[in-house]
């Protein structure tokens, strides 16, 4: 039996999906921007693909620019309005347990550009602290960047009631990166003013993605260069995947529906029989998180070990702590946000699925990970 | 300048007596195998000294680079052939001359030394001398210093042609790679195991290599690492073999038996068992680590005379005495320094015992291996060992 259970990093192409991105690989090569009949024939269906988009999100067409994927839309979207509206205020604010792509944007800005950067504390189960976020906002802020779903412990954030702590400051920009929310659960895009998101999280191609962008928004260009179709990102578009991209939301919507429910049954089940195994402790809190994210921690065990066992059983997992005498012993930044001890915060294992695990497949996994710690030593 | 030949300068052999000639077939073996893909590149092998004919689309540069790489070259130089005739003789020499000191500003003074085989030449060998120096000393701004010349240019008259050698290149040195028989390199993927097998090579022994791997506590890229690094150490050998023995359960066994003190004592007597047997398997002739004084636990005197005592093969450390950064510093002339350092976990790593000791018993040791079957958990380790040859490409 093989078990991929790492879709948060990223999931498997959707077969349909794969066979109108081949067949247009093959077919249909002029760029977006020429004039030329192929090209505007490309631009047709690009444009398709985005009115869908726009349509399943309830957003304007307008609204929405095609990326290479949410590393680059956060890039995109924090500098992108720190830069252009940095004459209307100086400070920035995030949480403690966002992506290291916006992390990383966030003391780039500090460091190099003078911003002044504040981080939400989030709760025990990896929720932002509404009331500090409160205390921070005032006239100088000009962007709020805050995770619709954190990507390790699969935590939902308040982002209702954050916009409406934002909307009381009207020049402050509400950015959401939903890359692990989108298909995961309901979002509604009114509440914030920018979104990014990966398209391979959800079944779709690699390097590709899109940012929703209210059109009242501006942002300072990154990527400067012929500006045929779009002036904010430059450069041929890659409309193959564009296309596609469409297609693939469209499906991870309708399997939303159709899966959510017994996913949190799933997520359920497998949180109470990790709970049983001695020296388990889950890190997810069920009721507080996307239903297709378990994070727990083996306390004693290096994940890196845990993680190469496991996959020689076929069962593919991850870890954001990496507990190494190799490299410097580093835990994870979510876990150590969420006031998890050390012994914790550097043990985490990560499981992700997209559709509910059979009783089989649970089964599987359980007896593998106590096989599994059965076997491998314990880190001194 | 296009160049004819290059001429080769034996190492060391020379002055290895009897078996000086089993010595230059070596490297001319070697030479020649690595030039192979010269599909028709010409030899020949002289008393004191071996040619390489160039044609014009040779990659002189790339030759260069390749006799580098090679034990038991002393140096090298290119040698031009020309018809004998002086004035052909000395605008040559000029040219050679000037294209050296372009690339080198430090040459103030120069000699011309002539042999002249062919006593039908008109002019004798300081005649010849004295005629090329004249042009030079008009030509350039380099003066003639006959004790203790910055640059000494040859010209050899011979029945055929007239030779003028030009640029020389230091060669590797060391003895030819084969003519000392075979050793087992136990390499670990850090700096100085990869610096202790080159010495090796460059001293002419061959060698295989072993590794111990430890998965799942190790990962694939840490054999990954190992194999990168034997790549660049095969630029010398062309091809190493390489067994990759499964070390998990002994080392699990080992750290349950032995107090955390010994665990790395009696981890590194497991490894140079099997070491040992694997060694004698594959004819290697010794055993090559990048062991060095005091370096770590294991490394110091005591350690190692206790760790040594399970095998009577003979273990060479290169590296005994080096300091660290001179070794580090070799690594980064054969490029495996870079490598070294990507951290991933050897199997030396993974427990990473807080107190190691310094000045273990060998009876202490015998102790703990007392309590489990080593010999079949060894046995088995080696015959589940996973052998691969590694070359350049």
């Amino acid at each position: 039996m093989e078990l991929y259970l790492d879709n948060a990093s990223t999931s498997k192409i959707d077969d349909d999906v794969l066979k109108e991105y081949i067949n247009l690989l093959s077919k249909q090569y002029a760029s977006t921007g020429s004039l030329h009949s192929l090209g505007v024939e490309s631009l047709i269906e690009e444009n398709k693909s985005k009115e869908k988009i726009a349509n399943l999100l309830k957003v304007k067409p307008s609204e929405i620019l095609f990326d290479s994927g949410a590393t680059e839309g956060n890039n995109f979207a924090i500098k992108g309005v720190a830069l252009n509206y940095k004459n209307r205020g100086h400070t920035i604010i995030t949480s403690k347990v966002e992506h290291p792509s916006v992390m990383q944007c966030f003391q780039q800005l500090e460091k190099d550009f003078n911003f002044k950067c504040l981080y939400v504390d989030v709760d025990e189960d990896g929720i932002i602290d509404l009331k500090q976020l409160e205390n921070y906002l005032n006239n100088d802020v000009i962007l709020v960047s805050i995770m619709a779903v954190n990507h390790e412990v699969g935590a939902i954030m308040p982002l209702k009631q954050i916009s409406q702590l934002v909307r009381k400051y009207p020049k402050i920009i509400f950015h959401s990166d939903i890359t692990q929310a989108i298909g995961k659960i309901k979002i509604d895009l009114s509440l914030v003013d920018i979104a990014t998101m990966s398209a391979h999280k959800i079944h779709g191609i690699k390097g590709s993605g899109f940012i929703y962008k209210k059109e009242k928004v501006n942002l300072y260009p990154l990527i400067s260069g012929h500006p045929a179709n779009n002036a904010l990102r430059a450069g041929t578009s890659n409309f193959p995947s564009n296309i596609v991209l469409s297609l693939a939301l469209e499906k991870s919507l309708i399997a939303l529906n159709k899966n959510f429910d017994n996913l949190c049954l799933c997520q359920q089940k497998i949180i109470n029989l990790l709970k049983e195994i001695n020296g388990v402790v889950v890190n997810t809190n069920p009721n507080r998180s996307i239903p297709s994210i378990i994070n727990f921690s083996l306390i004693g065990y290096n994940p890196e070990v845990v993680i190469r066992d496991l996959s020689t059983k076929g069962i593919y997992v991850s870890s954001k702590s990496a507990c190494s005498v190799a490299i410097e012993k580093q835990a994870s930044t979510t876990l150590m946000a969420m006031n998890k001890n050390m012994a914790i915060a550097n043990s985490s294992i990560r499981i992700s699925f997209d559709v509910p695990l059979n009783d089989e497949e649970i089964t599987f996994l359980i007896s593998s990970l106590k096989e599994t710690m059965k076997n491998i030593k314990k880190y001194n | 300048m296009k160049y004819d030949a290059i001429m080769i300068r034996y190492g060391e052999l020379t002055l290895k007596g009897k078996n000086r000639n089993s010595f230059i077939d070596t490297l001319a073996n070697n030479v020649y195998q690595s030039f192979l893909d010269y599909h028709d590149l010409q030899f020949s092998k002289q008393h004191d000294r071996f040619y390489i004919y160039l044609k014009d689309s040779y990659d002189i540069d790339d030759i260069v680079n390749r006799l580098m790489q090679i034990p038991g070259i002393f140096n090298f130089s290119l040698v031009k052939k020309i018809e004998k005739n002086i004035d052909e003789i000395s605008n040559v020499s000029l040219e050679i001359i000037k294209e050296i000191i372009k690339d080198n500003i430090n040459i103030k003074t120069f000699k011309i030394k002539t042999s002249r085989s062919d006593k039908n030449f008109p002019l004798v060998s300081d005649e010849i001398n004295r005629q090329v120096a004249t042009i030079i000393l008009k030509n350039t701004s380099l003066n003639v210093d006959v004790h203790n010349p910055n640059l000494l240019l040859k010209i050899e008259v011979r029945y055929d042609a007239a030779y003028i050698i030009g640029q020389t290149f230091e060669g590797l040195k060391g003895l030819p790679l084969g003519s000392l028989g075979k050793g087992l390199l136990m390499i670990s993927g850090g700096i100085d195991s990869p610096v202790a097998g080159y010495l090796m090579m460059k001293r002419g022994v061959k060698i295989a290599a072993i590794h111990f791997s430890s998965p799942p506590y190790t990962s694939e890229m840490a054999v990954g690492k190992v194999k990168t690094l034997l790549k660049k150490l095969a630029k010398v050998q062309g091809q190493i073999k390489f067994i990759n023995i499964p070390f998990t359960k002994l080392q699990e066994k080992i750290y349950e038996i032995a107090k955390d003190r010994y665990a790395i004592t009696i981890m590194r007597r497991m490894m140079y068992r099997i070491a040992d047997i694997v060694a004698k398997k594959e004819n290697c002739q010794c055993i090559i680590n990048g062991e060095s004084i005091g370096q770590v636990a294991s490394q110091t005197l005591i350690s190692m005379d206790v760790i040594n005592n399970v095998t009577n093969n003979v273990i060479i450390r290169p590296l005994a005495i080096f300091d660290k950064l001179d070794i580090i510093k070799i690594a980064k002339n054969i490029d495996t320094y870079e490598t070294s350092i990507l951290p991933y976990e050897d199997c030396c790593t993974i427990f990473d015992p807080k107190n190691p000791t310094t000045k273990p018993k060998l009876s202490d040791c015998e102790y703990y291996e007392n309590k489990f079957d080593w010999q079949e958990m060894i046995n088995e380790a080696i015959s589940n060992a996973n052998i691969e040859i590694i070359g350049v490409i």
